[in-house]
């Protein structure tokens, strides 16, 4: 009873250290990165650019920085009054002069830590534009590269970054497009890229996670003999602790782009497919008359290959090593009974 | 029939016992919606704020323990083995500090450690813990149980004090050590007062104090905190739970 006790806590025990790591990252990850704009002090009355409202199911929002404690303790963003703003033809018109956010990553909610982007680098990209429910009028800003059935791609030259949606919204459509529900879902295809270049990373997360299990299951079975097997534990227990050490290392070296993570929860899976699946069913009309789209699908495919194949390594590994265990256990209670 | 309703009545226990951590459980797992995990998303992953706090909270249980147990076993050791004038004055000075609670002490621990000036630091925390008459009562009561021809054997084969109080009584008296161990962990992993006494910033609470500090929408954030909480006493009471009896009973009987 007391060796399972100890067997079933040493598991949460691990579960909670890989958790704590595996939080600090995330925590990172998930903080929407924003553009500030600052309505202009000079003027009479304090205005900043249409393109600062946020739509969503609710109705449009407003959002200011500011500075939360206790639990909510960093920036964060916070949702400005109804009553102290007002759209005018081409402008916000303000109550109050200061800092308002832009742009975002992705979709904010009042309350919302916020990584505050300034000093901008500039890259060249290429954006994909999907339209479910048809064209709308184009600004004209940006000439639309390639083209099938509701998909646009589009080839910018030295454009600020990290990636922001609503940026490359109020670029490529007309002011008055904004607000349609039917504004369309805009994608970088270098955060694309990005986030499949990371897959194999999280595979080896994953794949970790499943050798430490599959060693506790073997060692659940083992400390029914504690005392025979003590070495082989202790030995499980040391490997336990080297895959925790190689967790952080590995989660450093995560960096997936803020535009193509869902607004509440990394893991929403049914967010990724529903996202992947629209970018990828895009990118294959595309591929016909775009370079880029056929370059991306096939490191996809890439990707996709070497993510199995680390995810199966660690099932694999982990077998081999009970096998293995079980081998030399086996030969060396035949060369005792010899 | 009279085991028939002792045997009901002992289930009754159990079972309102069970209740409101059972509630917490089921609840935790509950949404408008149906059941989700979202909370435990929560809590574990989304971001470590709970998670630090769990661990600070450790790591302050784990050394109010050890050093509580190791100042009682030199003065539990001292009152079992020792003639000394005033002993058994001293030891029912110690029995009648046993009795006081622990806001009766908060006012002169809390000028103490201001001259220290460790108000606002863990120390606050750790140091007047450690120092707690229950441990040097229990082993006091434990240590009586050594024959005192087992140490005097000890002596003669060369060994100094220090080194028959480790390799000779205390392993005669393990479940004595734990059970002093497990109750200074629990009273410190279970503190509420000391901390809101001690520490002025709402960020270095422990997760027993902090968890009423949640926000208010974050109910079932809360008691998913509450398994957290619950893990460490569960893992120390199925483990060491014949020692742990042992303990208590050796002190009682003594």
């Amino acid at each position: 009873m007391k060796r399972r006790v100890l067997c079933i806590f040493v598991l949460i025990l691990w579960g909670l250290v890989f958790c704590t790591m595996l939080s600090v990252r995330i925590e990172q990850l998930m903080i929407p990165e924003v553009v500030l704009t600052q309505a202009d002090e000079s003027e009479p009355s304090p205005h900043i650019a249409l393109d600062s409202l946020f739509f969503d199911d609710t109705g449009m929002h407003l959002y200011r920085p500011r500075e939360g404690t206790g639990w909510e303790t960093g920036t964060r963003i916070y949702e400005e009054e109804i009553n102290n703003y007002s759209v005018g033809e081409n402008q916000l018109n303000l109550k109050f002069f200061g800092s308002y956010v832009r742009y975002a990553s992705k979709p904010l909610r009042s309350g919302d830590e916020i990584s505050i982007k300034s000093d901008l680098e500039n890259r060249d990209d290429t954006w994909l534009a999907i339209f479910p429910e048809g064209i709308p009028q184009l600004s004209g800003a940006l000439t639309p590269t390639a083209e099938a059935e509701n998909a646009l791609l589009f080839n910018v030259t030295d454009t600020p970054q990290p990636f922001m949606a609503d940026r490359a919204k109020s670029t490529i459509l007309l002011v008055t497009e904004l607000a349609n529900e039917n504004a369309g879902s805009f994608y970088s295809l270098s955060d694309v890229k990005s986030f499949l270049s990371q897959l194999p990373l999280l595979a080896a997360l994953l794949s970790r996670s499943l050798f430490v299990l599959i060693l506790w299951v073997y060692s659940f079975v083992l400390s029914r003999k504690a005392k025979e097997n003590r070495a082989k534990l202790i030995f499980h227990g040391v490997l336990g602790v080297l895959a925790l050490f190689a967790v952080p290392l590995i989660l450093l070296h995560i960096d997936l782009p803020s535009s193509l993570l869902p607004q509440y929860r990394i893991t929403d899976a049914a967010y990724y497919m529903r996202e992947f699946g629209e970018i990828f069913s895009a990118l294959n009309i595309l591929a016909k008359s775009s370079r880029e789209s056929t370059e991306l699908l096939q490191y996809a495919g890439k990707m996709q290959a070497m993510t199995l194949v680390i995810v199966g390594f660690g099932i694999f590994l982990g077998v081999i090593f009970i096998l293995i265990e079980r081998l030399v256990r086996n030969k060396s209670v035949k060369k005792e009974k010899q | 029939m009279k085991r028939f309703f002792s045997g009901l009545f002992a289930a009754l226990v159990v079972v309102l016992s069970a209740a409101p951590f059972l509630y917490v459980f089921v609840r935790s797992f509950l949404s408008p919606g149906g059941v989700t995990f979202q909370y435990y998303y929560d809590v574990f992953l989304a971001s470590p704020k709970y998670l630090f706090r769990f661990w600070k909270s450790i790591g302050m249980a784990v050394c109010i323990a050890a050093g509580q147990l190791l100042i009682s076993v030199f003065a539990g050791f001292g009152f079992a083995k020792y003639k000394f004038p005033g002993r058994n004055f001293l030891f029912f000075l110690l029995m009648i500090l046993m009795t006081l609670p622990v806001q009766v002490t908060l006012v002169p621990d809390f000028i103490m450690l201001g001259y220290m000036n460790l108000l606002n630091t863990y120390a606050a925390l750790i140091l007047p813990s450690i120092i707690v008459p229950l441990g040097t009562f229990i082993l006091t009561q434990s240590f009586k149980s050594v024959p005192d021809t087992v140490l005097d054997a000890a002596m003669l084969d060369g060994c100094g004090v220090l080194r028959m109080l480790f390799y000779v009584v205390s392993p005669m008296n393990k479940s004595g050590l734990v059970c002093v161990l497990l109750l200074s962990f629990l009273d410190a992993w279970n503190m509420v007062e000391q901390p809101i006494a001690f520490l002025k910033e709402a960020e270095q609470y422990p997760i027993s104090v902090a968890l009423a500090y949640t926000p208010p929408s974050e109910t079932s954030v809360q008691l998913v905190c509450c398994i957290l909480v619950v893990l460490p006493a569960l893992f120390l009471f199925t483990f060491f739970n014949r020692e742990l009896v042992e303990g208590i009973v050796l002190a009682e009987v003594k």
